[in-house]
């Protein structure tokens, strides 16, 4: 089934992704210079990602994924 | 209403978190000698052995972290207020570039000690695991508090702390 | 790990809830920020959009033929506020209002209707932050004249000691009422959606974030402005997202590239691919292209087929149908550039243009069948906010 297929697809690449991690050299708190900046971030601009979203539920099948909630609205 | 049904692969999902969780270690050095260091300063070498005797406020800050800013106009009344007493403030700042630091310092006035650590030593030896990471040391050049972050609210028990350790007979 | 697996999924659903209050719950999309901010940010953003579909059948309304290719406008105004409280907590809150006019088809690209509507939606938020994590509440409600939603949402993240690894869960939930018609009682739907994910540090210039949702949907998922219309009474959809963000030293510029995977239990499977970079230059300008590619497979229940096949009227006997092309077989590509500008330490202004082209034939799988004439639309924001 598709989905099953995902969810182990998911938990695999997290498996991989963790084993990576415990390889890769740890980042001390004092090496986030680059991470710390804004567009680092996987927040944005929060006005302009609520109109993009709004707009693409509007006229797209998929929506959601980066977060919970934010309300329906009569135009899907 | 149909009852919620949540695929069963989602328990490798909570494996993943639980594993993830069990990552976390606790260590800290409270009651231990502070390694000492000698770091570049702004003019002249900086040693935490020269300040023996002394009550020091060690803080480890960087250019591009928002709360170390907001401490700097902390530090300054503090070192203002209190070093008639035996009062220190050192500031290691662990900038990579020592240029973002420079050009900070220029905007920021830094009315203490700075120190510059570009290799980020110091603080591995200190265990410092967030920006910025401070450490009173008291008068004996033991450790006893670690506080990370800094906001508005912590001002006030950062300075009882340090007005208690002022006073500590030795 | 066997036993575990054996549980019955009801049992897990009680596993996943308690995991949720364990870990502290959720963030608003604050999978990294674990301190409580400094300032607090007042932002303003217009948008402008303009939709288009050519070739349509415009027999409603008879109007003239330069609606035929400009479709839906939506003007919208939104603000934000945030403010930090006592040093560990922040409230926000913001308000938006479309108001939206044109013509949308009643299916397919044909048989345009006139619409007009105007929608305020507002939300407000707390958020708690804790040494290694934060917790929000928030709440939300959008009025529509025929459409009304009420939402509750609960985030909150959670960082291993070192702050490199980042667990987030949201629960949320939607009550909403949809005007049918005039002389009918509201429909109404209910929709919970649950989220967890974790924001990893890969090395000093790369972050990544996986995200799994699950969303469970009862009650009306008809459009009631569509003709031969009856979608099934639940939607469940699942998400997988994958964010990487990787910061380039040698132009101090950004990269986000982020995979999307969707399926509903109406049938639609949809990927979509995100690519954007960010370029800073002097005097705090900064400019970011942007490319997207979205791709869907059609509903179980969608009728593709044009009203002249003769296996229409077979296909509309069915008791679910739909011919909404929304929910047909289709790809889609957005292109677009966005420029702020740091006018000081506290103003920050930005400008935003982005362009959208919706086809069947460039579906991933290629097998629609060319009912629809392609859909395209611009939009435009112009945003300012300050920091106080």
């Amino acid at each position: 089934m598709m989905r099953t297929y995902f969810f182990n697809t998911f938990f695999l690449m997290a498996m991989i992704s963790m084993t990576a991690c415990t390889n890769l050299k740890k980042v001390q708190p004092w090496e986030k210079g680059a991470l710390a900046k804004p567009e680092m971030t996987f927040d944005g601009d929060a006005l302009d990602n609520a109109y993009v979203e709004h707009t693409y539920f509007s006229k797209e099948g998929s929506s959601g994924g980066g977060g919970v909630g934010g309300g329906g609205c009569g135009c899907n | 209403m149909r009852p919620i049904r949540l695929n069963i692969t989602l328990n490798k999902v909570f494996f993943i978190f639980i594993i993830l969780c069990s990552c976390i270690v606790h260590a800290d050095n409270i009651n231990q000698e502070a390694p000492d260091f000698e770091l570049p300063g702004k003019l002249e070498t900086v040693r935490l052995s020269d300040n023996k005797g002394k009550v020091v406020y060690l803080d480890f800050w960087a250019s591009w972290c928002g709360p170390c800013k907001q401490s700097f106009p902390w530090m300054n009344a503090m070192q203002e207020k209190y070093k008639n007493k035996g009062f220190e403030i050192i500031a290691v700042n662990l900038d990579a570039n020592n240029e973002d630091a420079q050009k900070f310092l220029i905007s920021t006035l830094a009315k203490f000690t700075v120190a510059f650590d570009i290799k980020g030593q110091t603080p591995l030896q200190y265990g410092v695991k967030g920006m910025p990471t401070s450490y009173l040391i008291d008068r004996d050049g033991k450790i006893v508090m670690q506080h990370m972050g800094f906001n508005a609210s912590d001002r006030e028990k950062l300075e009882q702390k340090i007005q208690n350790l002022l006073v500590e007979k030795k | 790990m066997t036993q575990l697996k054996n549980t019955p999924p009801l049992e897990l659903g009680k596993t996943v809830l308690l995991m949720a209050a364990t870990l502290s719950l959720p963030g608003i999309n604050l999978a990294q920020a674990e301190t409580a901010p400094e300032h607090g940010i007042i932002s303003y953003k217009y948008l402008d959009y303009l939709d288009a579909q050519s070739g349509v059948v415009d027999s409603a309304s008879g109007a003239s033929s330069s609606l035929s290719n400009n479709r839906v406008a939506v003007k919208a105004n939104s603000l934000a506020l945030m403010m930090p409280v006592a040093g560990e907590w922040s409230v926000s809150a913001s308000f938006v209002n479309d108001a939206i006019s044109g013509a949308s088809p009643k299916y397919h690209s044909s048989e345009l209707t006139k619409l007009k509507d105007n929608r305020n939606a507002g939300n407000i938020s707390v958020t708690r932050y804790l040494p290694r994590g934060t917790v929000s509440v928030g709440l939300n409600k959008s009025k529509e004249n025929d459409y009304v939603s009420k939402g509750f949402s609960l985030q909150g993240t959670f960082a291993s000691e070192d702050k490199n690894t980042t667990l987030n869960a949201g629960f949320a939930l939607s009550n909403d009422e949809i005007r049918v018609s005039e002389y009918l009682p509201w429909e109404k739907k209910q929709v919970t959606d649950w989220l967890i994910g974790v924001t990893q540090v890969l090395t000093i210039h790369d972050i990544a974030q996986f995200n799994l949702g699950y969303s469970v949907g009862n009650g009306y998922f008809s459009d009631p402005y569509k003709s031969g219309e009856n979608r099934p009474e639940s939607k469940d959809r699942t998400t997988v997202l994958a964010r990487w963000n990787h910061y380039f030293k040698a132009t101090n510029g950004a990269s986000h590239i982020g995979y999307r995977y969707y399926n509903d239990t109406f049938g639609i499977v949809g990927h979509t691919f995100m690519l954007e970079y960010t370029q800073p230059f002097a005097n705090g300008w900064s400019v970011m292209p942007l490319t997207r590619y979205y791709t869907q497979t059609a509903a179980d229940f969608y009728i593709g087929l044009d009203p002249a096949n003769p296996l229409f009227s077979e296909a509309m006997s069915a008791r679910y149908k739909s011919l909404d092309q929304r929910l047909g077989e289709f790809g889609a590509w957005t292109w677009g550039v966005k420029v702020t500008k740091q006018l000081n330490e506290n103003w920050l202004v930005d400008f935003k243009y982005e362009q959208y082209k919706q086809k069947e034939s460039w579906a991933l799988s290629g097998n629609g069948n060319g009912t629809i004439e392609p859909f395209n639309f611009r939009s435009y924001q112009v945003g300012i906010s300050r920091k106080f």
